[in-house]
């Protein structure tokens, strides 16, 4: 490599040896016009001097477009003796291409002259020309849109001169601002403006292929200010003044100093800071304010802020919005009603023990803001002070307090303050009971108590319900106060679950005294028996089975059977199916196939669930023709065996020389017996059809005792019962 | 113009009074004379206060108002101007004033006079006697003045350039803004206002002196001007 290297350093010094003195002077391109529009055709020629002629009288010129060589050169001898070519290129489509003469020498191309070649498009008119006043800078500023590239450097100068009002007459030239390289935006200074009178502005836009001007903007430039936006603060209230509104923040701004001098109008937007709300905009407002008080807002929340403003009455541009200020609201004293339930117990005859429940209902919206309630009493002497029996974030609290107090006073409180005190009076329970009371369910998680209106009508209603019966205690009991004394019925649609047996209590409240309590248990949902019956085969016969189950018993909350539903299905899919009333605990499933397997399921039905039991496989007998069958083939392999047998002790007697195999040591007395195989009787029975691929794993099986154990009007009278089949061939069943 | 005003007083009072029995008048000329006495008298009375009114009819409000924020504008720069002069770009007022001595205009007065410093004059925009070409002529002529007076100034110290040259700007403007509208009106003076002698400071201490009592006289034409102003812009 590095060879390859000084041979063509040492080769490019050769050529440069060689070649005549200034080349560059000896070749020269002309070209017609250097910057063209984009695909317009180039003309140029190259002249090749007479002092050039050592590079030889018939040198060829040869012409490159960037790495491309142009055909289409047409060579002339010049009558100075110099050699030109002219060329034409019919489309020039790059914006910029460097165009070459060369020229054939010692059979490498020499590069006698260049010229660049520009393309491109004239200057689209700038449009959307906009100024504003900006009094930071002191300055007019304006931008524009350039358009798209025109390929070829283009100048935007921003031209403007004073005028009057419609800017028809010029009244003196105010000096371009040229826009920086690649910028589309200039200002021009204070002191070539006159803010409050009227200018003619508009962009030029300038390249090598034309000029464009933008439409011309008529504007007095104090008119088109932008103000920077007010410093908005909150204002602390002073420890003397009254501590503010929940609902109010305390605010002031002040104006961007180098606009104070503008008459302006303002506009404040606030929301809260969560959820989607929108914006709410205060205007017109002011733009110095000591002190401002936003009211209408929402206690305990937290606000986002922002002020704006504009020169008004005269023209101006709205500033941007003023940096987010978050401010939280005060909080308000809870604004709730709170009802109340309570259950008592005589702890002994000078103490009551007392589980006072409560439910704030919120009276406007966002009063839900609590920390905590107080239960207090009041002492019969009033000079001395309530005591205090609960302070606590829950809703419920149980307190010791002496037989003789009736009444305790409940209040919600947060840091804005404490609920109006509610009163609660442990009325006496000697109003008249409640009658008629029923239930509906309505869905799985809703019921629906009723009851008749009682006489007198009461005041309202307590509504207690859990599950029950007094599974859980009072604790976990959900509660309800109905105000309205007139209805007859209410829907429960909390801690109501499907299948749960429900206790209901309600409770009618009178002007001074409570009715008694009355209850009622009830589902939403009922629900299936946790499995249904065991199918049980009783006994069985060649082509019939007896099928047994101890039917179920209804617990609380499962609905009554109906019917039973019997399905059974051959090898074949062949399914059969009878329906039995709730009553049936057995059934005889008739012709069957002898030697067969059957699939037996049982399936319990309410009129709100069906429940199947496990699946029951069963064989059937084989028929007595097969029996006999099997029978002689096994007297016949049995006459074969003892012919062999009695074969054998013929041939080994020990008296013959020559036995018919060699002796063979007995196995009991030597080391062999501990290996070889004991095959026993029973494993060389097999019942073929037991080894049906389709017959499901046996996991239980049941030997039945006996034929004649089969009921009567299937009793068999052939004489095959003789060989006890019942023993060779017991009937299975499986679980499946 | 203040003819059509006149016109439109004059028409509507008749309108305003009952009119009179002739039937009586007849009967006591001395009445009659009386009552032409004190419709007279009423007529007059209704020209006077109604005079500032017919004024500010014949100005827009866009450009009594634009006025109103070049005074306010032009004001926040001179008092910028009298800061710099008085307290200087470091120190604080009080140390400035025991340095310099020049926390007071009031005491460079004399100075003023042998300087040649002169002032602007209002006369013609007080409320009593306003008369609206003449205040305006006044008020162009005085920011005329002004300008004159801050381009001898121009020197007076390099921190102070950038302060002058702003108040000179704003100032130039305004008279700018009242001139055309004068000619909008065609009652701007045939020939422009030129530029007086204007006084040559020859030293630090009349340069600063100076630069104190043009700021102050400029601070003081401005609050005659934008009462005019105000004045007739609330009408």
């Amino acid at each position: 490599m590095v060879g390859l290297t000084a041979w063509s350093l040492t080769g490019a010094a050769l050529i440069l040896l060689l070649l005549p003195p200034s080349l560059e002077d000896c070749a020269h391109i002309r070209v017609s016009t250097p910057i063209v529009r984009l695909g317009d055709p180039v003309t140029a020629s190259c002249t090749i001097n007479q002092t050039c002629s050592s590079l030889g009288p018939e040198s060829q010129i040869v012409w490159k477009l960037e790495a491309e060589l142009q055909p289409g050169g047409k060579q002339q001898h010049l009558p100075n003796g110099a050699q030109e070519s002219t060329i034409t290129l019919p489309h020039l489509n790059h914006p910029r291409a460097l165009l070459s003469c060369c020229l054939l020498w010692r059979g490498s191309l020499q590069i006698l002259d260049q010229a660049e070649l520009q393309a491109g498009y004239p200057p689209v008119v700038p449009s959307n020309l906009s100024c504003l006043m900006n009094l930071t800078t002191n300055s007019l500023f304006c931008q524009w849109e350039p358009g798209p590239d025109s390929y070829l450097s283009t100048s935007f100068t921003l031209k403007s001169f004073k005028s009057r009002e419609n800017c028809q007459t010029p009244m003196g030239s105010i000096p371009d601002c040229m826009a920086e390289d690649r910028q589309s935006h200039c200002s021009i200074p204070r002191k070539h403006l006159q803010l409050y009178q009227y200018m003619g502005i508009w962009v030029q836009a300038k390249n090598a292929l034309g000029t464009s001007k933008s439409s011309q903007l008529c504007l007095s430039p104090i008119d088109v200010v932008k103000l920077e936006p007010p410093t908005l603060g909150a204002l602390y209230p002073s420890p003397r003044k009254d501590p503010p509104q929940p609902e109010c923040l305390q605010l002031h701004w002040e104006t961007w100093k180098p606009s104070l001098y503008m008459e302006q109008k303002c506009e404040l937007r606030h929301q809260p800071q969560l959820g989607e709300a929108h914006w709410t905009v205060v205007s017109p407002l002011p733009s110095t304010v000591p002190g401002y008080e936003l009211c209408g807002l929402l206690p305990s929340t937290v606000y986002i802020l922002q002020i704006r403003c504009i020169r008004w009455p005269l023209p101006g541009y709205w500033s941007n919005w003023s940096p987010i200020l978050k401010l939280v609201t005060g909080q308000q004293a809870p604004t709730v009603r709170l009802d109340t339930w309570w259950r008592q117990r005589q702890r002994d005859p000078r103490t009551v023990d007392m589980q006072l429940l409560w439910k704030p209902v919120p009276l406007q919206e966002n009063s839900r803001q609590i920390q905590g309630y107080l239960v207090s009493w009041q002492p019969l002497n009033q000079s001395r002070e309530a005591r205090v029996l609960c302070n606590t974030t829950k809703l419920t609290c149980t307190f010791s307090l002496p037989s003789e107090v009736r009444e305790v006073v409940l209040v919600a409180y947060n840091t804005g303050g404490t609920s109006p005190p509610t009163r609660v009076v442990f009325l006496e329970n000697r109003g008249p009971p409640l009658t008629g009371l029923h239930t509906v369910a309505r869905d799985p998680h809703s019921l629906w108590v009723g009851w008749d209106l009682p006489i007198p009508q009461p005041q309202g209603y307590v509504i207690e319900w859990g599950l029950g019966p007094h599974l859980h205690g009072d604790n976990n009991k959900t509660w309800r106060l109905e105000h309205n004394g007139s209805i007859t019925g209410t829907l429960l649609q909390e801690n109501i679950r499907p299948f749960q047996l429900c206790e209901i209590t309600v409770t009618s409240l009178y002007q001074d005294a409570v009715g008694p309590s009355q209850n009622i248990y009830a589902y939403s949902l009922e629900m299936a028996p946790s499995h249904a019956p065991e199918l049980q085969l009783k006994h069985i016969g060649s082509t019939w089975a007896q099928l047994e189950w101890t039917p179920h018993t209804p617990e609380l909350g499962e609905s009554p059977l109906t019917n039973y539903a019997i399905f059974w299905t051959n090898a074949q899919d062949q399914s059969f199916s009878t329906i039995l009333n709730a009553s049936s605990h057995d059934f005889v499933l008739h012709g069957l196939e002898p030697a067969s397997l059957y699939h037996v399921r049982l399936m319990a039905a309410s009129q709100a669930w069906t429940i199947n039991s496990t699946s029951l496989t069963l064989i059937t007998l084989a028929s007595e023709d097969s029996l006999m069958h099997i029978l002689l083939g096994l007297i016949g392999l049995l006459f074969l065996f003892i012919c062999l047998c009695a074969v054998s002790c013929f041939c080994c007697r020990p008296s013959r020389k020559n036995p018919l195999w060699p002796s063979i040591p007995d196995p009991a007395h030597s080391s062999l017996g501990s290996w070889v195989p004991v095959i026993k009787a029973e494993e060389i029975f097999q019942l073929p059809r037991l080894r049906d691929p389709v017959m499901p794993p046996i996991t239980k099986i049941t030997v039945l005792e006996e034929e004649e154990n089969k009921p009567e009007p299937w009793e068999s009278n052939d004489d095959s019962g003789n060989y006890n089949l019942p023993t060779l061939a017991p009937g299975l069943c499986t679980p499946g | 113009m203040y003819k059509s005003s006149l016109e439109l007083v004059t028409n509507r009072v008749p309108s305003l009074l009952p009119r009179p029995s002739a039937e009586p008048a007849a009967r006591s000329p001395m009445k009659l004379i009386a009552l032409q006495l004190l419709l007279w008298h009423s007529t007059l009375w209704i020209l006077q206060t109604t005079a500032p009114l017919a004024l500010a009819l014949d100005l827009p409000q866009n450009f009594l108002l634009k006025c109103l924020e070049q005074v306010r504008k032009i004001q926040a720069d001179s008092t910028a101007l009298q800061e710099k002069l008085v307290r200087g770009t470091k120190g604080s007022r009080n140390m400035q004033c025991a340095t310099h001595r020049l926390c007071h205009p009031e005491e460079l007065v004399l100075l003023g006079h042998s300087l040649g410093i002169p002032q602007a004059r209002l006369s013609r925009c007080s409320s009593q006697t306003l008369q609206l070409m003449g205040c305006l002529d006044q008020l162009h002529r005085g920011l005329f003045l002004y300008q004159g007076l801050l381009q001898a100034l121009a020197g007076v110290s390099p921190e102070l350039a950038p302060t002058v040259d702003l108040l000179h700007l704003d100032i130039a403007d305004f008279a700018t803004n009242i001139w055309q509208q004068m000619e909008d009106l065609g009652v701007d003076p045939a020939v422009k206002p030129t530029q007086g002698t204007m006084p040559t400071f020859t030293s630090a201490f009349q340069r600063r002196a100076g630069g104190v009592l043009v700021a102050s006289n400029l601070q003081s034409f401005l609050e005659g001007a934008y009462r005019a102003l105000h004045y007739l812009a609330e009408a």
